[in-house]
């Protein structure tokens, strides 16, 4: 592609001509709530990741002090400690690196195989199509916790495990709504333009099938990491995922449960964490979708 | 301003149509003026988006509103003034003294009823037959537009493009209307259907003593089906006169461009001369005449300020800066 | 052992449907020559689509031969299929659905160059397609604009440059006007015209419109229902006519021409279903002169001399 310096020409119309990424770029920041959903995402993962080095994970983070449980935000800590004494906020930093590496990860597996999935499934038909779809079949009429239940037996609990086990659980459904998407875009006659310019099927299905499910794609993703993190946090409750004392926002909320009525803030602080993220998620998806979209208004 | 006829059904005068959007205004139609005169034809020719829809469904206050916006103008329609009217008062006028054929038979008609319901409905609704009356009047219809009465049992579906097509103008004169609109109404037809549905339409024209605006882009229809011809370009007529002088003694460049660009029967194996350029946005007109950025006849005047009309005998008139020069011929 | 481009015989594509099979095309053969366009005419429904995208097999031939070069086509192996598209391309009819929409223009007419590995740089491959942008008149300043940003005039130049960028030998163009106004046909039909000339491209001109393939064809076959009822050098057919189908389609044209006398030849009914067909000619249904001799058998296309083929059983 010619790269010009910056917006040379005019259209007839006289829009400026720029590059194909900065078109994007230009309808994303345009979005407000895309913007917010960003910057929300970025400082997650900032935390996540540096999360050693704000808190000290030993003394802050897993250290019981008995005498201190229960303190009301405030002072020494900010958020309050829980029922072991523990600093909410450290916990609730260090789990951030939990939770999002649980759910993102998770889901970009399970939504990785349903792409492949899918797409195969959509664009060849024929018995392929029924293989894959009756083993999505199979996998979706178990129900995702005895699944899960039944990987964590085999493979033992840990934070590996519980990603393996909410990827397994989620790609089935990833897979039919990828092959519905793809099945529409396949009736299209820009593929069979594709074909006659000779163009090999993995190419179709990489320049032009997937590229026009993107929407859907994304959708899923923003969504199903909600999901991610909720299930992770229910699978940890039940001790299949992480376990005690590392921290992780759905363990954490579940651990505030029995002390709702006199110590709210057990449980407000993770759930207020794992709503912000989920919105922040959606946000940026939706916004996401929007500027990949070039038909839509500039 | 047109000149008065004593038996004229439709008068459109000034009409100016804008579509209003986050981008940008698009001058649809702009000041608009015809007449349509009982029994006869007018047709309204032009290409992709010159506003030929947006001003016929202007007639039946049927303008997507938002964003297309009456800004001026009015219609009168057989003596009375179709915006003083109410949105109640409207609807016995559509459908009944008005009615319109759309583009597409395949979407017109509602898939879920029988087309026989389908005529019987206009018909209980504007002429308050009951059940069993218009169920016989809609199979009398039917006859008229050559379609067996005993399918008027029968689902949209169950027919082709061609038969669809009929029904709807069996729908359209139901209830005999005084004037009919026809956008395109057979351009998704096969030609030797279209024939048949041209030639239908002609004979019904006759037979019920209507009006019509026949929209369309074909100068071939044109020349079979019309009397008048108003030659439509970025929402203004360019050219108007009566079908022969239109055909025979072209005036504008434009409509010369048309005619120069089809395709003839006669004559192959030779360049066709194209109008150079694309149609202007309609958001974006110039001051002057829309055309003249495509124009070979373009001078510095044709920039500035939409020209005014000449005529050329009794109804024959052009839009055209050019002609101020009376020596100038294309 | 074959002096034409493109040799089809026989060729016969059925869709095998609930109600019965479906006879898109029939047994329709035919020739083509290097540099020449043949006008391929009907109704919709008739097959001629069909036609085109058998002979690129971008749908499979239920039998016959599709031989281009002396080669048969139809027989081919996918990786040898791969190489022969280069020679054979195609346009569609419709400029808006058969971009992808989230490309630019630049990266839809890359996009064969590309499949084919042509470029070894970037900039090459950037240099050729500011050429075809050229070739086909499209202003360089479009390059980074996306398809529904255009007109559908443009669109389809698009889709000519992309059809042009291996420099194929063979083009079929499935009605690529008739979702244009005639201004703009009249500047696509010259393009293609020129490029014909330039490059010695075949056509498989696929329309509904007569007055279109007239001005653009060496030859014209007309397809009723799979078949084909008549062929004939354009001139020929146009002066002279024979199958009453050709005669009522030539007839339905309207002529934008107020002292035109046409008489018009109306045909009964509508086309006819193609599924399940019996073995008579196909347009007896609806024919004026039909004997109880058409509704027997399935008449041959013979020639009648000055290459006028005509499949009717008057004759």
């Amino acid at each position: 592609m010619k790269k010009n310096k910056k917006g040379v020409s005019t259209t007839t119309n006289g829009r400026k001509n720029i590059s194909k990424k900065r078109d994007i770029w230009n309808r994303f920041k345009r979005n407000r709530n895309a913007l917010i959903g960003m910057a929300i995402t970025i400082i997650f993962v900032f935390i996540a990741v540096f999360a050693p080095l704000l808190v000290d994970y030993d003394e802050e983070v897993i250290k019981v002090d008995v005498p201190n449980r229960l303190q009301l935000p405030g002072g020494e800590h900010p958020l309050g400690t829980d029922e072991a004494g523990r600093d909410i906020l450290a916990r609730l930093i260090y789990a951030s690196r939990m939770s999002l590496a649980i759910g993102v990860m998770a889901v970009t597996c399970s939504i990785a195989a349903g792409i492949v999935l899918g797409s195969i499934a959509g664009y060849y038909g024929g018995k392929i199509e029924t293989v894959i779809m009756r083993i999505c079949d199979i996998f979706d009429g178990v129900p995702s916790f005895l699944l899960a239940l039944t990987i964590t037996a085999a493979f033992g609990a840990s934070v590996f495990t519980l990603m393996l086990a909410i990827a397994i659980g989620g790609f089935a459904g990833q897979s039919r709504i990828i092959r519905g998407a793809v099945l529409t875009v396949k009736g299209q006659e820009y593929v069979e333009a594709a074909k006659a310019l000779g163009a090999k099927n993995w190419q179709i299905i990489f320049h032009h099938i997937i590229p026009n499910c993107i929407a859907v794609i994304i959708v899923q993703f923003s969504v199903k990491i909600a999901e991610g993190i909720l299930t992770a946090s229910a699978l940890s409750f039940l001790g299949l995922g992480v376990l005690p004392p590392d921290p992780e926002w759905g363990a954490m909320l579940a651990g505030g449960r029995a002390y709702l009525l006199d110590n709210p803030y057990l449980t407000l602080f993770p759930g207020l964490c794992i709503m912000i993220v989920i919105l922040a998620f959606n946000m940026l998806g939706d916004g996401l979708r929007d500027s990949l979209d070039p038909r839509l208004k500039r | 301003m047109e000149k008065k006829y004593d038996d004229e059904i439709l008068r459109v005068e000034n009409l100016t149509v804008y579509y209003e959007t986050d981008e940008g205004t698009a001058k649809a139609v702009n000041d608009l003026d015809f007449v349509v005169r009982k029994g006869r034809t007018l047709g309204l020719v032009g290409e992709t988006g010159a506003g030929k829809t947006t001003a016929a469904l202007s007639i039946l206050r049927l303008v997507p509103n938002p964003p297309g916006v009456i800004k001026s103008g009015n219609i009168i329609l057989d003596g009375t003034d179709i915006f003083s009217l109410t949105e109640g008062e409207m609807d016995t006028i559509r459908g009944h003294e008005v009615s319109m054929i759309f583009q597409d038979p395949m979407t017109a008609l509602n898939p879920v009823m029988t087309v026989g319901d389908q005529i019987a409905e206009t018909l209980r609704i504007h002429e308050g037959l009951n059940k069993a009356e218009s169920n016989a009047k809609a199979e009398e219809m039917l006859a008229t537009v050559g379609i067996p009465p005993e399918r008027a049992k029968e689902y949209p579906h169950q027919f082709s493009g061609g038969m669809k097509q009929r029904v709807i103008i069996a729908i359209a004169l139901a209830c005999s209307p005084k004037l009919m609109i026809a956008d395109e109404p057979t351009t998704a037809l096969d030609v030797t259907i279209q024939a048949q549905v041209l030639r239908k339409m002609k004979e019904l024209k006759a037979q019920y003593d209507m009006s019509m605006i026949m929209i369309t882009h074909d100068l071939g229809i044109i020349a079979q089906m019309c009397d008048e011809v108003a030659v439509i370009y970025a929402g203004r007529i360019i050219e108007y006169g009566q079908l022969r002088e239109v055909f025979k003694d072209t005036k504008h460049p434009y409509t010369q461009g048309l005619f120069d660009s089809l395709p003839k029967i006669n004559d192959n194996r030779e360049m066709l001369q194209p109008i150079p350029g694309q149609m202007l946005d309609p958001m974006e007109l110039p001051e002057g005449c829309a055309f003249a950025p495509r124009c070979k006849y373009a001078t510095e005047k044709c920039n500035q300020g939409v020209p005014s009309k000449t005529y050329f005998g009794d109804t024959h008139y052009v839009a055209c800066w050019r002609y101020e020069d009376p020596e100038f011929k294309l | 052992m074959s002096e034409h481009l493109l040799e089809v015989n026989h060729l016969k594509k059925y869709f095998k449907t609930n109600k019965g099979t479906l006879q898109a095309v029939d047994d329709i053969s035919f020739t083509l020559d290097a540099g020449k366009t043949l006008g391929l005419v009907g109704e919709s429904g008739c097959g001629k689509s069909t036609t085109g995208r058998a002979i690129l097999r971008l749908t499979e031939p239920t039998s016959g031969e599709v031989l281009f070069n002396g080669k048969d086509v139809a027989k081919m192996k996918s990786r040898e299929m791969h190489q022969m598209r280069m020679d054979m391309q195609m346009i569609f009819q419709d400029p808006f659905s058969s971009l992808n929409p989230r490309k630019t223009v630049a990266e839809l007419i890359a996009e064969p160059l590309k499949w084919y590995k042509i470029h070894k740089s970037k900039a090459e491959q950037a240099s050729h397609v500011s050429k075809l942008m050229e070739t086909v008149g499209l202003a360089s300043r479009l390059t980074n604009v996306y398809p529904h940003e255009l007109d559908g005039g443009r669109r389809q130049r698009i889709g000519i440059a992309r059809a042009l960028a291996l420099d194929p030998k063979f083009i079929v163009c499935d009605e690529p006007v008739s979702a244009l106004d005639v201004s703009i046909q009249a500047q696509v039909l010259n393009l293609l015209k020129e490029l014909q000339n330039e490059f010695g491209i075949a056509y498989l001109f696929i329309t509904h419109d007569l007055s279109v393939v007239n001005h653009f064809s060496d030859d014209i076959a007309v397809m009723y229902l799979g078949q084909i009822v008549e062929k004939a050098p354009a001139k020929e057919l146009f002066n002279n006519p024979v199958h009453p189908y050709t005669k009522a389609l030539l007839s339905a044209i309207p002529i934008p021409d107020v002292d035109a006398v046409v008489e018009q030849i109306p045909l009964k009914g509508e086309i006819s279903s193609p599924i399940n067909m019996k073995p008579d000619c196909h347009f007896a249904a609806r024919c004026p002169y039909a004997t109880e001799e058409c509704r027997a058998g399935v008449p041959d296309l013979v020639n009648r001399g000055n290459e006028h083929f005509v499949a009717c059983h008057l004759f």
